[in-house]
Formats: structure tokens, sequence, C-alpha cells
């Protein structure tokens, strides 16, 4: 799985906690064409599961890759690509 | 008109676990099936069970809700109790009744059930600390005003304040043996409370720990009880079991309620077997049977009694022990060993164990189960 080079839309859930950060990402998703990649940022850990769990089973979206990074605060981003199915 | 009952705390679902007849109750596990898998809470009083993850409620609440369990009463669980909030309002404008679990998997995991276990005729008093999402048990032992703390968790203000509640100085904490399945707050309880830590020397070795050695006997308030502590080598080489007043053993990992502390965490099995038969037989097999047996360990919900307690009898434990001499013994521990997998992180639970600091996140190396590397990720 490689990290995408061009994404259509970046969603920044930074400092969300479930269910919010999984929830404006279906949002977001569903206003996207098919074959759109969404960004999303977050600083929720059970994000990463939970992002991988829910493409398995939605149907919505693909998940394309998800990688950790330090944000500029020192605290741990989760990103995740997705791509509208 | 009162506000409408929306949570529950995790003591309060404990006790709720705890109680019989929960045909009608059902857990709702709105967690990814991922975590749902590795562990959840259980007990007689919650018998129904369904993981509907809360992302499905979002994608498609109709779908979700086909999956949800008929029951007289649900309570909703996730990893922080957040998601369970939203699930279960949804339960409740469905006219169902749903409360949410308080701090979910979070608050479960650092949760401690005190139950007093020994007779109050015995002129001093033994409670159990049962922490249900590991499985461990730990113990305060209380004469007058002193205690001795034994196997506490890594959660070391539980005790602090419950001796403080009681009005009781903790005079030593002691870790039976050195702890492979769970970080032990033995040595920071101690630090806290000016008391010693005590670990026996064969455990301790290449530790930096500020320790002393477990000696013969405790004695709280002027000897009105005596703690002996009777060495038991097999599961490690200082395991030690602790007999309070002649009626209590505190048994470390040496006898559970389902067996014995396997032998094999040392890289030498076969030795460490030997030993351990020797302590099972010329030991504990020379102690009184009736002696209650307070174990660290339970493997399964159902090992507590009603109460929440864990105590079995010596002579009950003891014969439940693989039987027959040496050379049968060995046979079936060595069948044993090899039909079940060393638990999952022990070598780096021990290094932290062994004072030498945490390395990585010690929620994950308790729950014994790594996250899974990231998918896409550069390391």
């Amino acid at each position: 799985m490689q990290v995408p080079e061009t994404v259509d839309e970046v969603l920044d859930a930074s400092g969300l906690q479930c269910p919010l950060p999984l929830a404006k990402t279906a949002k977001a998703l569903n206003g996207l064409a098919a074959g759109n990649v969404l960004k999303v940022i977050a600083t929720d850990e059970g994000s990463v599961l939970d992002f991988r769990s829910w493409a398995q089973g939605s149907g919505k979206c693909e998940l394309l890759a998800q990688e950790i990074s330090a944000g500029s605060d020192g605290k741990k981003r989760y990103i995740h690509y997705l791509k509208r199915t | 008109m009162s506000e409408e009952t929306t949570v529950i705390g995790v003591p309060a679902f404990d006790r709720v676990l705890l109680s019989e007849g929960g045909t009608q109750a059902c857990l709702l596990d709105v967690r990814n099936p991922i975590e749902a898998m590795r562990w959840r809470p259980e007990g007689p009083g919650v018998e129904g069970y369904a993981n509907v993850p809360y992302f499905d409620f979002i994608d498609d609440e109709d779908e979700a809700f086909e999956r949800v369990p008929d029951a007289s009463q649900y309570y909703v669980l996730c990893a922080k109790g957040q998601s369970s909030d939203y699930v279960a309002g949804l339960l409740r404008d469905r006219g169902l009744d749903a409360l949410n679990i308080e701090n979910g998997m979070n608050g479960w995991a650092s949760y401690h059930r005190a139950v007093r276990v020994s007779d109050s005729g015995d002129g001093f008093a033994i409670y159990q600390f049962a922490r249900p999402a590991k499985g461990c048990l730990s113990y305060l032992v209380v004469a007058g005003k002193e205690a001795l703390v034994v196997d506490c968790s890594r959660y070391g203000d539980v005790y602090r304040s419950f001796a403080e509640q009681l009005g009781v100085r903790v005079v030593g904490v002691v870790d039976t043996h050195l702890h492979a399945d769970h970080v032990s707050g033995g040595s920071g309880l101690a630090k806290d409370l000016s008391a010693p830590y005590h670990l026996a020397d064969e455990d301790a070795q290449d530790s930096t720990l500020d320790r002393v050695a477990i000696p013969r006997s405790f004695e709280l308030e002027d000897v009105k009880v005596k703690v002996l502590s009777i060495p038991v080598p097999g599961h490690t080489l200082g395991s030690t079991a602790l007999s309070v007043g002649g009626r209590y053993l505190i048994s470390g990992d040496t006898l559970l309620p389902d067996g014995v502390g396997r032998p094999d965490l040392g890289n030498k099995a076969r030795e460490w077997t030997e030993l351990l038969y020797d302590s099972l037989h010329d030991v504990l097999a020379k102690l009184d049977p009736r002696m209650r047996v307070l174990p660290a360990h339970v493997a399964a919900s159902k090992q507590y009694d009603r109460s929440g307690a864990c105590v079995r009898e010596l002579g009950d434990l003891l014969t439940m022990q693989p039987s027959g001499d040496r050379g049968a013994f060995l046979e079936k521990v060595r069948g044993l060993v090899e039909g079940s997998s060393q638990p999952p992180e022990y070598a780096a639970i021990r290094k932290v164990n062994l004072g030498e600091g945490p390395s990585g996140n010690i929620e994950e190396l308790e729950i014994g189960v790594n996250r899974c590397a990231l998918v896409g990720a550069e390391s």
C-alpha cells in the first residue's frame, strides 16, 4: 500500500474524539466523486483500527494507506488516505 | 421529574456482571471487531453480547439495528466511552433501555474490585483486589494499624487510598515473584510510601531496583499476625508464597485456580519444572490442606464467586495437579507447556518490572497484544 501522490480533499480532524473523526469522514466522502482521494488527519489513536475495519466493511471507500507523523505541537498525527469507490 | 439515567460507572457495571440471571441483558460492543475480539468484560449478569461497530450505525443505522439482539437492558461499550455514548443515545431514541459504560475499556482496564476474603474472627483482615480486565489478583493484609501490600498492580494509588481509608500504614510492599504478565506497581508504591519493596534475590538478578530480599517472616503490629514466607521455586526461581496467620496462603503464580504457573519462562523449563514438583510435593503438600489459597490470577470470570472473590482450598488445588511420580509430572507439565503459548510481551514486561524503564506504551504491553503495524507507514 502506497501513500497516494495526489489528494483531492483534506479533512483535519485533529483534536476530535471518536466517533467524530469517522463521522465527519463519512460525510466528506459522500460529497466526493468516485475515484477521488480524501486525506484525513486525526489525533485519536483509535482511528487507526477503526478506519481500517470501517473501510473493509463499508463498501463506500478503499483505504489506500495510513501513516503516523509528528505534528508541530509534538503530538502524533494519524493520517488516513481513502479513495471514494 | 428527574433526569433519565444514561450512564453506568465501571464499578456499578462490575456488580451487574457478577449478579446472576442476566439473560435479558446485552453487552453491545461498538468497538471495531479487531479490538472487540481481543478482550471484553464478562460475567453471568450480562449474558447477551453483540459486536456492532459504531461506524456501522453511522453508515446505515437501520441495517446496524438489525444486528442488535433483543434485550430488556443494553450496556453499550467502546474504547473510551464516547462512541458508546452516541450509540446508547440512538438506542434510547428507539425506546430501548440503554446505558453507556463510562470511560469504556479504558475505565475497565484500570478498575480494581476490593473484597474482604478473611473471616471476621481472624484478628486480621485480608482484602483481595481483583483487576478483572487482566485477571490479576493482589492483596492488602491488615493487622491493627499496619498493612502489607502483595503483588500490587501498576495502579499503586488504588492500594494507597484504600489503606488511607482504613487508617492503616503500609509497612511493606511484596511481589511474590518477578511478574511476566503485568507491570508491577510494587517498587513505585513502596517509594511513595517510604516502605521497603521486597522481591526475592533469585528473581531480582540484574535489577537496578531499590529493593530488599523477602524476609523469613513479616511481623505486623508486634507479632499479632505472622506472615511467613515460603520459598516455592518453579514458576520463577524466587517465587515465594506467604502464609498469613497459618490459615491463608497467598500463593503467587505457584498455585492457581486451574493449575500451576508455567515453568518455561526462564529458558530452563526442565530444571524449573523439577523445582516446581518439589515445591508442590515437598512444601505445599505438607501444609494444612484446609488453608485457603489466595492466588495471583484467575483465568476466567467464572472463577470469581458471587462476591467477586477467588479463594480456593489448598487440598482441592493440590489434588487437581498432575499426580504420580516425578517422571509423570515432568511429562505432563511438558505437554501442557508445549500445548500453550507463552504470554505475549512477557520478556518486555519482565524488563520493566526489573526497573529497566518502560519501553513503549505500558497500556499496550499490558493488553498483551501489539497493535498491528500501520499499513503503508514508513518506520
